[in-house]
């Protein structure tokens, strides 16, 4: 037996979650229910969570609901509940969402995340910010408020002498480079307060970024060092100026500012570092490496027993520097973690390598000291470094509390302000009840919340009791879940018996009939012990007399009403976005335009369901600023999409080999993932041929009338012509011209340079057709006309300013191609000429017929045009869809670059485009697994997104010039203002058909009834109606026709083959038969 | 007494214990799979000790990892020995292979600061199974014909399957190959012609396929016209074409002497090859490119040996119709390599030792229970069986029922990926012995990336590892209960039929009938029942109480029935009301055998179930009066509370089931004690109880 004295009280501690987040932003949450003091045994329970009560999961309310239509707001299974839900709180939810910011590099330097936001200066914006940037925790936040401040650098850096920059350190002058506000904000619609906010301080990936850049600098670095060191260290303000510099110059700033400090042994690590750098002092290099040698060994260790030998050893080393005096955190940088950076070393050279594990040991481990030691401290071994104790000091402290960033706060804080690179916040939303939330019963029975009443205008019992929830009484009989009447009524003797039931499914073994006669006879005890009669009526078992709210008048009948347990459910709203990213264009009449500027009044190029192109004005356009989620991006030769997940991709299956566009389809982003599909590119143009018109001008008085063109030629013509031909006025007659004896006299001159043969023989042809001589001298073809002047001369643009008029959208898919075709035999020759060796030597071996493909293929490649202007690059990117094919479109060469043709150095004053046309391959196939040269991946992304709806569903994009069909926002349609179901076929032009139930209701009313009502007040009622209407508006005289219910008994008459008819007796009063069906 | 009937088992059991089983026994048979990785010289060697493995303690809590975006996972070390043959060194040495995710105490994972669950997959069990196939003969779909297959599932690798097709020809099929005529596949797999045609009790079935071959006519005639000897097996062969339409003929031929089946069987292939090689010579051209035989592709070349049958399989596969005497002995060799790596090589094809168990069982066979390959007698003996569930002699089985169906649960899923990681890891090691120069070390060999990478593939890619449904502590059970039959290895919701979502009768007790997805995924995600369990096999089972002479022997404790022990039982429904003795009630009782339900006496009853709750799911149990609900709507009943947002205030329902305590604490959101005490110290962040704990 043991003594009282041997035993032994050993507290065991319990920590208690407060409002974490979890996976879907519902909270959770820890309630104690014990009470100090009080004895629990094993297994008791401690503490509730967020969807329990006394260790009873419930997750509901038990609320007073009554099965009762009112005024139709409980149609569709609506549900119409009482304000006292809204305000008492009762189906308030808290949900914790998580914001995520951090800083990234860009061309001009590295994002930070501070309060010093220039631009937002004199605001009030900044005010509920900390001295880093990032919001205090508890603020309460809205819409639009700054959650963590950022500035962005838009401009480089000035390269500054050195010298200078270091007097402005010294003056603490402050260079102000461009900046752009970046700052997180909360996004729309949200009001929330800060719960928590977790800060990172380093980022895995940038460590080799800093290596680069300590290599870089090191140099100013040792400078500035040295500077120091040779300087009295009591001068403040200068130490403080290097500083700031150097927060400018490397994240090592906390480091530097910690080393002024002096107390740190990290100060003298540092200098021996610096020293090293500067003197190579030999010794202490030996001395260095012998420490390197350690860890080396160490760290293949894992058993922490064995580590620690070696750390004390280390530490010996160390303190030859010198010893902690006093209490630093940063002392526990030297950490086992550190050692496995091993392998960083070996690469390194040794000068580097010190620099950097001490910068490592900063970066990395600061973070993991307090949970580290916190893990030793609790599981009660061997402290971690038993001679100091702070590690258990440090480690008791609840890693997460904000206590303890306060503890370390002096030593660590400029740590913290300079590195944070990346920040977690938490915001914490109350959300109430409101109308267009989804609640349900336990049995199925889930509806929408279509009204919220006030409580004085809600039903209310004989006892003055409003209720707090309207059912329709319809989704009980059809849908057969009697469960929540009988739980309704149980509730309801439940609460004014003060009793809890809990009943296990399948009672049948206590006899028949045994749920329902529990439930009378608890209603009957409730009445009885209560006093309260109207409780249980033996008339109506289980049902009440309720009084209307709104006049007091009892209803007509007794009606179900009881408690029941309701619950609210979460919204899935996502499921509305499909979009996609701003850098898409839509293909419109006006051209192509980005995402977020197309308008309704644009026409945007759909495709119909047979594959036809036609433009037509979107419905709508949506635009989500803050999309937070994933996004699908597609990418290959010949389509580039970014889009959510749920937007629909115009494809058909991969396989499937035919170019109808039958087989496509809508499919969601995220179903085809992974798989074999092919997109389209191409449409059919259906269009009749045009017709174009040389308009006439006056010449020399005389006019000259319009001539009509023979369009083949013409457009062969005018395609070569717009690529590579221009139209001047020659004024002064040089000598070339007067070698040409036609022309001589015109001054207006139309001329095209050719550099292909291929050319010259199209225009041979075709010049003479179109009526015009023309001369050919010096690569030029020269046609002196002033009607075609006339019309070419607004035309003839610089290169880069060129694009094709406006009648060309009017031609029909095969004049298109004709101008398409001219306009690329201008390039044709030279990137041709593989393909005209292949097709030659093919057809010398009558091979032909064999590879049909392979020659496509050839041509594919072959067709491609190029351009200095973007417009007439978009221009014929959009010619080749009405020509039904498709064109892709490449900056070839950037502006400024450098290509070199023939020896000579050429600097493009432009952007090159090149648009390569798609004649037969427009059905690229995604994941075909030939090659893989296209990429296929889900992304995160947090940022706008936008989209349109057109009424075809699919639209024309395109995304760095690879254009693609694709479906558009959202398809079904408008949605019920009560239900928030889409209404889909149930409505037509905005009218709202019956719903379901309502006709079950209509078959229990009587088909016969609907039928006459339809056939006699509705009918007449409206059609006569719009017909009078109809004639007082335009004036005829008045008829009332016969009602068509009086036909619709002619006719049943006649088929009892009964002689009856309709007749109308004249002016004469002679009596004319009318015929039924041509009656008014 | 009254404590049995409120017995209800913890509810995320089904994953802790499934973790710790991969903890105890699947990781080390994992691991043990690998061992040892020799060199191709056989000089270096690497030995690792699995059953000494150690995991170090995780960097962070399953909370902090949460809140750092972190996984919560430890590292796994291994002793690991070096043998070094030429130097004659042994070296040991602790390494690391990786990071193995912990499953916390509530039953999920947490992988880069998001809670996962791995869903328990329901999957065919490894195996032989025998399937009756409908064909139309005409599009109007009147007449159909029946067809029979068998399938060998495995746990790990391809499937096989022998078909008999419409025209009664017998193949081996493979998913994304060609079919092979069975001859040529048990050929190839290594059996002679002799045991072949002995061994089974119709050989002549087997040659069906090549009647056909025979039946071009010019050979009657060019037989005929040769010699007496050409022209008799000639007749045999026009005997043989007969048969089958008419067997009369065949036993006539068996029963005079001269012909023996397997005599007459010879026989005609004999002529077939004389036929074929006579051919190949008259029509040079036309065999080379394989016209004449492929003039219907479903006529096949016999084969007469092994050899030949890998050279024909090889042709097949490739789509090479050349066979010369150049490439012969390459394509035979290929079509060995093809076989072995399909079937025989254990890297690649495991039947699990379930799968082999089975087998044994269905064939009749005592291979040893380590050979967890295919083997030629399988197949032969799958044949022989095939023929007889064609003839009606045995009877097909239902891929639907639970016996044939069996669970993975996360450990065998993780543990799959592990081998996979390993295997990795392994061919990093072999790669790193042919490029080690000098004495190598251990540490050299071992990377974390191999194991790490096939984890981090499958926590994040594969579909059965899911974001854990959290909004309420029901979600998040019912997710870790789940069972889908989606998933690599399962069926596609595209194709699944009816039968696959439909309701079975070994469901009762194991499978919930209510809780089931709306739309696509309906019946093939299901939830398990409150008092079932998986047992290690994999298969599920649930509790009953024994009957014995019509008295519920409650205090002998709960007997787990899987749905094969089931099958023959009588079992009586759990809401009868007993006798105070626990004797069910005098005269005919409903009760239920198999599929049927029928009235027996209470002396003939031999199980009775445990509770009403039973047969249904956790969140089915949550709907008081579901007895009165459609089934539909007690579906979306427990479905919507799943979706239920934890209120800020929320009561305790007036009208529950009484499962409401269990969902609670079996779900870890609550704190219970962890031992008895005094509470000292209580506020939103923390609870502290002083213990009295003696010394002894």
């Amino acid at each position: 037996m043991s003594t009282s004295q041997s035993l032994n009280i050993i507290p065991i501690e319990y920590s208690l979650q407060t409002y974490q987040r979890s996976n879907q932003d519902t909270s959770m949450l820890h309630r104690p229910v014990v009470k100090e003091g009080e004895w629990v045994q094993a297994g008791d329970l401690l503490s509730d969570c967020a969807s329990s009560i006394g260790g009873e999961f419930s997750i509901g309310q038990n609320i007073l609901i009554a099965y009762l239509p009112w005024e139709g707001y409980n149609y569709e299974d609506a549900i119409l509940i009482s304000e006292r839900l809204v305000y008492d709180d009762l189906y308030t939810s808290i949900h914790i969402e998580r914001y995520d910011i951090s800083t990234e590099k860009n061309p001009y330097g590295i994002e930070k995340i501070t309060k010093d936001i220039v631009l937002l200066k004199d605001t009030t914006e900044l005010n509920h910010l900390d001295k880093n940037g990032i919001a205090q925790l508890g603020a309460w936040l809205k819409e639009g408020d700054i959650l963590v401040g950022k500035i962005t650098p838009t401009e480089s850096k000035k390269e500054v002498a050195r010298y200078v920059q270091l007097y402005n350190d010294i003056l603490g002058k402050k260079i102000n480079y461009a900046i752009r506000d970046s700052s997180l904000r909360v996004p729309r619609g949200l009001e929330a307060k800060v719960i928590r906010v977790k800060t990172f301080p380093e980022r895995k990936n940038e460590t080799k970024n800093w290596e680069n850049k300590i290599g870089l600098k090191s140099k100013a670095l040792a400078f500035s060092v040295q500077h120091f060191l040779s300087k009295n260290q009591s001068n403040k303000k200068r130490t403080l100026s290097l500083k700031s510099k150097w927060e400018k110059e490397t994240s090592l700033s906390s480091f530097s500012s910690l080393a002024w400090q002096k107390k740190s042994p990290l100060f003298f690590v540092f200098k021996n570092g610096i020293f090293e750098k500067l003197k190579n002092f030999p010794k202490k290099k030996k001395k260095n490496e012998r420490v390197f040698a350690l860890k080396k060994k160490s760290s293949k260790k894992f058993r922490f027993f064995e580590l620690q030998k070696k750390f004390r050893f280390f530490f010996r080393n160390f303190f030859f520097f010198k010893a902690p005096k006093k209490k630093s955190p940063l002392f526990f940088f030297f950490k086992s973690e550190t050692f496995d950076k091993e392998r960083n070393f070996q690469k390194m050279s040794p000068n580097q390598s010190k620099q950097n594990w001490v910068k490592i040991s900063i970066k990395k481990e600061w973070q993991k000291v307090g949970s580290f030691g916190k893990k030793k401290a609790s599981k009660g071994k061997i402290s971690f470094f038993p001679s100091f104790p702070q590690a258990s000091l440090v480690g008791k402290a609840s890693f997460f509390s904000p206590s303890r960033f306060e503890k370390k706060r002096d030593a660590s804080n400029f740590l913290k302000s300079s590195c944070i690179s990346s920040v977690h916040i938490y915001l914490a939303e109350k959300r109430k009840v409101q109308v267009g939330d989804k609640m349900a019963g336990r049995h199925g029975n889930k509806g929408i919340i279509s009204q919220i009443l006030p409580r004085q205008d809600m039903p209310y019992l004989p006892d003055g009791t409003p209720i707090d929830m309207a059912l329709n009484p319809l989704g009980v009989p059809s849908r057969m879940n009697v469960g929540q009447i009988y739980e309704c009524l149980l509730g309801l003797a439940g609460k004014h018996l003060g009793e809890q039931y809990r009943i296990q499914p399948f009672d049948e073994a206590f006899g028949p009939e045994a749920s329902r006669s529990f439930v009378f006879s608890k209603l009957y005890s409730a009445k009885t012990k209560t006093g309260q009669s109207w409780l249980f009526q033996p008339t109506n078992p289980g049902k009440l007399k309720l009084f209307d709210g709104r006049t007091g008048n009892c209803f007509d009948q007794a009606i179900t009403t009881g408690y029941s347990y309701m619950i609210k459910l979460v919204h899935l709203v996502d499921e509305k976005i499909h979009c996609l990213t701003v850098d898409h264009e839509v293909l419109t009449t006006k051209g192509w335009i980005p995402l977020n500027k197309v308008k309704t009044s644009h026409f945007v190029a759909t495709l119909k369901k047979n594959g036809q192109l036609v433009y037509q004005n979107p419905t709508n356009i949506y635009h989500y600023p803050e999309f937070k989620g994933e996004l699908y991006h597609i990418k290959n030769v010949n389509l580039d999409l970014l889009v959510t997940l749920n937007h629909r991709m115009y494809v058909k299956n991969g396989i499937i080999e035919a170019t109808s566009s039958v087989d496509y389809q809508l499919i969601p982003a995220k179903d085809i993932v992974g798989q074999h599909k092919k997109y389209c590119k191409t449409a059919f143009w259906d269009k009749e041929n045009y017709q174009f018109i040389l308009p006439s001008v006056i010449s020399n008085s005389i006019v000259i009338p319009e001539k009509t063109m023979n369009m083949e030629a013409w457009l062969q013509f005018f395609g070569i012509w717009i690529a590579e031909g221009w139209a001047l006025t020659n004024t002064i007659s040089n000598n070339n011209v007067t070698n040409f004896n036609q022309s001589s006299s015109s001054p207006y001159v139309v001329q095209i340079s050719i550099k292909k043969k291929k050319v010259l023989e199209i225009l041979n042809n075709v010049i003479p057709i179109l009526g015009y001589s023309f001369n050919y001298y010096d690569n030029n073809i020269t046609i002196c006309d002033k009607q075609l002047w006339a019309y070419l001369r607004p035309l003839s643009l610089g290169n880069p300013y060129r694009k094709l008029p406006i009648w060309v959208w009017d031609l029909s898919q095969d004049q298109a191609r004709v101008l398409l075709l001219a306009m690329i035999t201008v390039f044709k020759n030279g990137t041709n000429s593989k393909w005209e060796k292949a097709a030659s030597l093919s057809s010398r071996l009558s091979l032909a017929s064999v590879f049909p493909e392979f020659l496509k293929k050839r041509i594919d490649k072959g067709l491609s045009y190029y351009t200095s202007s973007v417009e007439l690059a978009d221009d014929i990117s959009r010619l080749a869809l009405h020509a039904g094919w498709s064109g892709n479109n490449y900056l070839l060469k950037k502006k400024g670059s450098i290509s070199s043709f023939d020896g000579k150095q050429i600097i493009c004053q432009f952007d090159i485009w090149r648009i390569s046309i798609i004649q037969s391959k427009n059905q690229p196939a995604v994941n075909h697994g030939y090659h893989s040269k296209g990429k296929e991946e889900v992304l995160p992304y947090q940022g706008a997104v936008y989209c349109l709806s057109v009424p075809n569903e699919i639209f024309y994009v395109r995304r760095n010039g690879l254009s693609v069909w694709t479906g558009n926002s959202r398809s079904s349609g408008p949605y019920s203002l009560i239900t928030q179901q889409p209404l889909k076929g149930r409505s037509k032009h905005g009218g709202q058909r019956l719903g379901e139930m309502e006709v079950w209701a209509i078959e229990a009313y009587g088909a016969a009834f609907t039928l006459l009502e339809l056939l006699t007040i509705k009918s007449d009622d409206v059609t006569g109606r719009l017909t009078i209407w109809d004639y007082v508006l335009y004036k005829k005289p008045l008829y009332i026709g016969t009602p068509a219910s009086f036909k619709v008994l002619i006719c049943e008459l006649q088929a009892l083959c009964l002689d009856i008819g309709i007749y109308k007796a004249d002016k004469s009063n002679i009596l004319k038969q009318i015929n039924v069906s041509s009656m008014g | 007494m009254a404590i049995e009937k409120y017995f209800i088992p913890d509810f995320v059991e089904l994953q802790r214990r499934s973790f710790q089983r991969f903890l105890e026994t699947g990781l080390i048979e994992e691991l043990n799979k690998r061992n040892p990785i020799t060199n191709s010289q056989k000089d270096l060697e690497i030995l690792l000790y699995p059953e000494y493995y150690k995991l170090a303690p995780p960097r962070w809590n399953s909370l902090d990892a949460i809140l750092l975006s972190k996984t919560y996972s430890c590292r796994l070390y291994v002793p690991a020995q070096l043998t070094n043959r030429k130097t004659k060194q042994i070296m040991f040495k602790w390494v690391q292979l990786g990071d193995i995710p912990l499953m916390s105490k509530r039953g999920h994972f947490v992988v880069n600061g998001a809670a996962r669950v791995i869903i328990n997959q329901i999957v065919r069990g490894p195996g032989l199974y025998f399937s009756e196939i409908q064909y139309n003969v005409d599009s109007s779909k009147k007449t159909l014909v029946r067809r029979y297959a068998a399938e060998f599932i495995s746990m790990r690798g391809t499937w096989l399957r022998l078909s008999i097709d419409k025209e009664k020809m017998i193949w081996a099929e493979l998913k994304k190959t060609p079919k092979i005529p069975l001859v040529w596949f048990l050929l190839g797999m290594g059996l002679t012609e002799k045991i072949l045609f002995q061994s089974l009790t119709q050989p002549k079935r087997l040659l069906y396929n090549y009647l056909d071959y025979l039946k071009i006519d010019n050979l009657a005639i060019d037989v005929k016209s040769q010699n007496d000897a050409f022209a008799k097996r000639a007749l045999l062969r026009e005997l043989l074409l007969k048969s089958k339409l008419n067997s009369s003929n065949i036993k006539t031929l068996k029963n005079s002497k001269d012909f023996k089946p397997l005599l007459l069987v010879n026989d005609i292939y004999s002529e077939m090859h004389s036929y074929k090689e006579k051919e190949n010579r008259r029509y040079p051209l036309n065999s080379q490119n394989g016209d004449l035989a492929d003039e219907k592709e479903k006529i096949p070349y016999y084969a007469n040996s092994s050899l030949k049958a890998l050279e024909l399989i090889y042709s097949k596969i490739t789509n090479t119709k050349k066979i010369t005497n150049l490439n012969k002995k390459f394509f035979a060799k290929q079509g060995q390599k093809w076989i072995f790596k399909k079937f025989m090589n254990p890297r690649t094809y495991d039947l699990g030792l379930h799968g082999r168990l089975s087998l044994n069982k269905k064939l009749s066979l005592s291979l040893p229970l380590s050979q967890r390959t295919l083997t030629m007698y399988d197949v032969l003996v799958a044949t022989e069986h095939l023929l007889r569930v064609e003839q009606g002699l045995l009877g097909t089985d239902d891929i639907d029922n639970l016996k044939n169906r069996r669970v993975r649960t996360s450990s065998d899923l993780i543990q799959m990926q592990i081998g996979i990681g390993l295997l990795r890891l392994e061919k990093n090691i072999r790669s790193k012995f042919t490029t080690i120069k000098g004495v190598p070390k251990i540490n050299y060999f071992f990377s974390t990336k191999p194991l790490n990478g096939a984890l981090k593939e499958f926590f994040g890619t594969n579909p059965l590892s899911q974001f854990m449904d959290m909004i309420n502590p029901l979600a998040e059970m019912t997710h870790k209960r789940r069972l889908t039959t989606l998933g690599p290895g399962g069926v596609s919701r595209d194709t699944a039929t009816m039968d696959i979502r439909g309701i079975h009768p070994t469901h009762y007790g194991r499978i919930c009938p209510v809780e089931t997805p709306e739309g696509k995924n309906a019946g093939l995600v299901n939830a398990l029942t409150t008092f079932a369990r998986v047992n290690p096999e994999g298969l599920i089972e649930t509790p009953f109480y024994k009957v014995y002479k019509g008295q519920v022997q409650k205090k002998a404790g709960f007997f787990y029935l899987s749905a094969e022990k089931e099958e023959k039982a009588i079992i009586a429904a759990g809401d009868l009301n007993l006798s105070k003795t626990g004797f069910l009630p005098k005269g005919l009782i409903p009760v239920r055998k198999f599929d049927e339900f029928t009235k027996v006496l209470r002396n003939y009853v031999d199980f009775m179930s445990v509770s009403p709750l039973q047969m249904i799911s956790v969140a089915t149990s949550l709907v008081p009066f579901l007895e009165h609900d459609d089934a539909n709507r007690a579906l979306m009943g427990a479905n919507m509370q799943r979706q239920a947002v934890p209120l800020v205030r929320s009561e305790q329902a007036i009208v529950g089931t009484g499962i409401e305590t269990r969902i609670a604490s079996d779900s870890g959101h609550v704190i219970r004690a962890k031992a008895g005490g005094l509470v000292g110290y209580v506020s939103g962040q923390k609870i502290r109880i002083y213990t009295f704990v003696s010394n002894f």
